[in-house]
């Protein structure tokens, strides 16, 4: 007759090699490997979303009459990917065989690095993409017989066929973009980010700990 | 985490621990993956004990807690079936234990759903009905009649494997 499950259980534990305790040593080997490739992840579909957009924008400024604009945007987006790709690339240099936490520390600094960067790009990304979005609006304007009809009779003082204060309004808008850019993108960026950044920052903040202890 | 810490609230409960972490493991990697988890998790959770319970009942708890909850991500991961037992592809046998029938006890705890796999570890480590129910969060009741019934499932599939 077999041994009963509670037999099996006592007699083989009763072997003292049976309850040996591995080593605590590389805590966080696998969860930093996992959180950064993730994040990798999350930024090549963020270049993908980008680089659909931009053909998106191209079909539609060209389809409300503003080819050129849509061209125009169209670069301006696959700008920001072709950035975004070169930065991506250069994560490949981090390197892999550190600790976990020299790793993970790594990592860090280069997304910092890379916001930084992304936000001089932004502020100046921003602004253009609101002037471009203007052109339909402009074209529109022009293009209609009444409303055509109806600015040539304000009075306005006019340029390329568009009231001076209307342009002025919009430059000061544009300028605005610029001068929040940073803010605007930091904002972008936590929309899509935030959760895994403060993920790594509480997993760095941990294993800070865990080292001082 | 420190040593003290280890050395005096992990390392006496540590048989509990490896017994736990294996049922939920077929590699040795993942074993250790999932040791270290369960210690770092305890070290965490060190602040939120309060002693209405004694420590080696939160050391069970977390250990089976960590554990269901990895075994849950991977079984995600790898797309499993969400069913009470693994495919038989996806069984590995382990040898992680010199004895061959204790391999083949693990074998079959392995084939059984998270909590059932608790159950019957906590039962085989002899802690009562109550203290099952308490760490499994269910009444005692239902403990008694699920281990008659994990019981007859591991009889069957050890016999299966005698035969």
């Amino acid at each position: 007759m077999g041994k009963s499950i509670e037999t099996i259980w006592k007699k083989g534990f009763l072997d003292s090699e049976a309850l040996v305790a591995p080593k605590l040593n590389n805590l966080y080997n696998q969860k930093s490997k996992t959180i950064i490739d993730k994040l990798k992840r999350m930024m090549k579909v963020n270049i993908y979303v980008i680089m659909v957009f931009a053909f998106l924008n191209w079909g539609l400024y060209t389809a409300l009459g503003t080819p050129y604009t849509g061209v125009f945007i169209f670069f301006l987006f696959m700008g920001v990917c072709w950035t975004s790709v070169k930065k991506v690339r250069t994560m490949k240099n981090i390197d892999v065989s550190l600790s976990s936490y020299d790793y993970l520390k790594s990592c860090n600094s280069w997304l910092k690095m890379a916001i930084s960067n992304n936000t001089k790009i932004m502020r100046f990304f921003y602004p253009l993409v609101f002037l471009a979005s203007l052109m339909p609006i402009v074209h529109a304007l022009r293009s209609g017989e009444v409303t055509n009809a109806a600015i040539l009779n304000s009075g306005f003082h006019l340029v390329y066929g568009i009231p001076t204060f209307t342009w002025v309004i919009a430059i000061v808008i544009a300028v605005l973009f610029y001068v929040f850019g940073g803010k605007i993108y930091k904002w972008d960026v936590d929309l899509a980010y935030s959760r895994i950044f403060r993920k790594l920052e509480n997993m760095i903040a941990e294993m800070e700990e865990l080292r001082n202890e | 985490m420190s040593n003290d810490f280890y050395r005096l609230s992990i390392l006496p409960h540590v048989a509990i621990v490896i017994k736990i972490c294996r049922a939920y493991t077929n590699a040795q990697e993942d074993f250790e993956d999932y040791y270290q988890e369960v210690c770092l998790q305890i070290w965490r959770s060190k602040d939120n004990f309060q002693e209405q319970c004694e420590w080696s009942t939160w050391v069970y708890k977390i250990s089976l807690n960590v554990c269901m909850t990895l075994l849950k991500k991977k079984k995600k991961n790898h797309q499993y079936f969400a069913s009470d037992a693994l495919p038989e592809e996806a069984i590995e046998e382990s040898h992680a234990f010199a004895d061959e029938s204790l391999n083949q006890l693990y074998d079959a705890i392995r084939q059984l759903s998270e909590v059932d796999r608790g159950v019957i570890l906590l039962y085989l480590e002899e802690k009562s009905y109550q203290e099952i129910a308490d760490i499994i969060g269910t009444n005692a009741n239902n403990i008694g009649v699920r281990i008659t019934r994990i019981k007859e499932r591991l009889k069957k599939v050890l016999h299966g494997k005698v035969n």
